[in-house]
């Protein structure tokens, strides 16, 4: 039987998703600041691999099969690296000069998140060493989504904190809800690969990413 | 001949002289050398337009002598923008940077360098520089005080004075981009408008920080006001300007955070 509170959650995360790359595209027809182009790209990136995720779910297709297991390495790698990926590459030069950190931290990020996703995922065993992080059953399928978790935590903490150090600075209130939106998203995503508790994860998660586009109306507006 | 009406800027007398129509012709601006004479005691530079307006009158340092009537002087004629950037290096910039902090610019050393480096920096801050003012070329490399920038032309380097470092950064970008072009004329032109621009921006932040403001109120402030679109770039190299120009508080009135520009 389909799974419809992760289905439906699935779904209109991809649908706020759509809408808030859309934002800011429009914030980018505003000022056409390269930034607000790759934040638009990276939430389509999150809406389509939510979209894969609703597939995967509404077709019944199970996570620890073959083909599962594939589908969902591939969510996670458009969602996690694709969208963190290019967030951090978009904001790290507002924090530094130093063109080459920008180079490094994306690099470190996404190499370590798709290298790390695909060996728990395809080529580590269920029981392995590395997989330190692991409350529940070690299937490879979990394995690979604690590692992204733990890959996505600091790096949407360290985004989610630069925006609010932003709003506390200049007092701009997209500043508050951007970085409100990132350090929510930080807070929860620990339950994601908690199968009985997705469908509050994604609840939340939408709610986090209606504050993103929420941000980005108001950054259009200034 | 046309009559023109010239006061001196030293002891302010004012004396009628007539120059020729061939100089006035011209289009621009023309300098003519007006010696001394029993109505005054200095020798002046005089730029007249092609309207025969008076447009500045400048002490000539150095009189030549035996010269009785008007005569036409060729301006300073420095080296391309492209030949100083190979001369001075990345000194250019931090020249370029001590005169919009309106620091005193002294090159020491090598004199021909230095009148060389004159002729072309007043060509970017046209009407503003004075020689023996703003500009010191002296063979001694002594001088030295806290408004002052000193070049020792021959080595070349800096031996003392600093600039903003957000200012260089910007400028040189400037000078990049202005070097992007092959015709020595179109380079000096952009350079001219982009600190003269800058100038504006800077003289535009002053007007409208009086109390704690974020950068992005500034720019928007800068903007309404008197239609400037500062980039946080720009307003940064402008804080640096008015800092070096030695405006009190300004770095603390102005919160700048990198996301400004987000």
């Amino acid at each position: 039987m389909v799974d419809l509170i992760q289905f439906t959650a699935s779904i209109i995360s991809a649908m706020v998703s759509i809408i808030a790359g859309g934002i800011f595209f429009n914030a980018y027809s505003k000022e056409k600041k390269t930034a607000r182009l790759l934040w638009a790209i990276a939430f389509l990136l999150y809406a389509i691999g939510h979209i894969v995720n609703a597939g995967v779910v509404g077709l019944e297709i199970p996570a620890t099969s073959e083909e599962g297991t594939f589908l969902l390495w591939f969510y996670v790698a458009l969602s996690g690296a694709g969208t963190t990926g290019i967030v951090l590459y978009a904001t790290v030069p507002f924090l530094t000069r130093k063109a080459y950190v920008r180079e490094i931290l994306t690099l470190l990020f996404v190499g370590a998140y798709l290298i790390g996703s695909a060996l728990f995922a395809f080529v580590l065993p269920d029981e392995n060493l590395f997989a330190f992080i692991n409350p529940a059953t070690h299937v490879q399928v979990l394995n690979m989504s604690w590692w992204v978790v733990e890959l996505l935590i600091p790096a949407s903490f360290f985004i989610g904190i630069v925006f609010l150090r932003h709003y506390s600075i200049s007092k701009t209130q997209w500043g508050l809800w951007i970085g409100l939106s990132f350090l929510i998203y930080a807070i929860i995503l620990f339950i994601w690969p908690i199968a009985d508790l997705k469908w509050l994860f994604y609840i939340i998660r939408t709610v986090s990413v209606a504050f993103l586009g929420y941000g980005g109306i108001l950054l259009a507006r200034d | 001949m046309t009559s023109i009406r010239i006061q001196c800027p030293v002891c302010q007398k004012v004396k009628v002289k007539e120059i020729s129509d061939e100089i006035t012709n011209k289009s621009g601006i023309s300098s003519v050398l007006v010696p001394a004479d029993n109505e005054c005691d200095h020798s002046l530079v005089v730029f007249v337009d092609s309207e025969q307006r008076v447009r500045r009158v400048q002490q000539l340092d150095y009189a030549p002598t035996g010269a009785s009537g008007v005569v036409e002087v060729k301006s300073i004629s420095g080296m391309t923008l492209r030949g100083l950037r190979r001369v001075l290096g990345p000194l250019l910039t931090s020249m370029i940077s001590a005169l919009l902090e309106r620091k005193k610019l002294v090159l020491c050393n090598d004199v021909e360098v230095g009148i060389s480096a004159f002729g072309s920096l007043n060509r970017i801050f046209t009407d503003d520089l004075e020689l023996g003012k703003d500009i010191i070329v002296v063979e001694s490399c002594s001088v030295e005080g806290a408004d002052t920038y000193v070049v020792d032309t021959q080595v070349p380097q800096r031996l003392s004075g600093k600039v903003g470092s957000n200012l260089s950064e910007l400028v040189e970008r400037y000078l990049d981009e202005a070097l992007d072009i092959v015709d020595n004329e179109a380079s000096i032109i952009m350079m001219r408008q982009k600190t003269h621009n800058l100038d504006k921006a800077a003289e535009a932040v002053e007007a409208v920080v009086s109390k704690k403001m974020s950068s992005r109120e500034v720019m928007k402030k800068v903007k309404s006001s008197f239609r400037i679109n500062l980039s946080l770039d720009e307003l940064r190299a402008a804080m640096d300007i008015l800092d070096g120009r030695g405006v009190v508080n300004i770095k603390e009135l102005i919160t700048v955070s990198g996301l400004d520009d987000f």
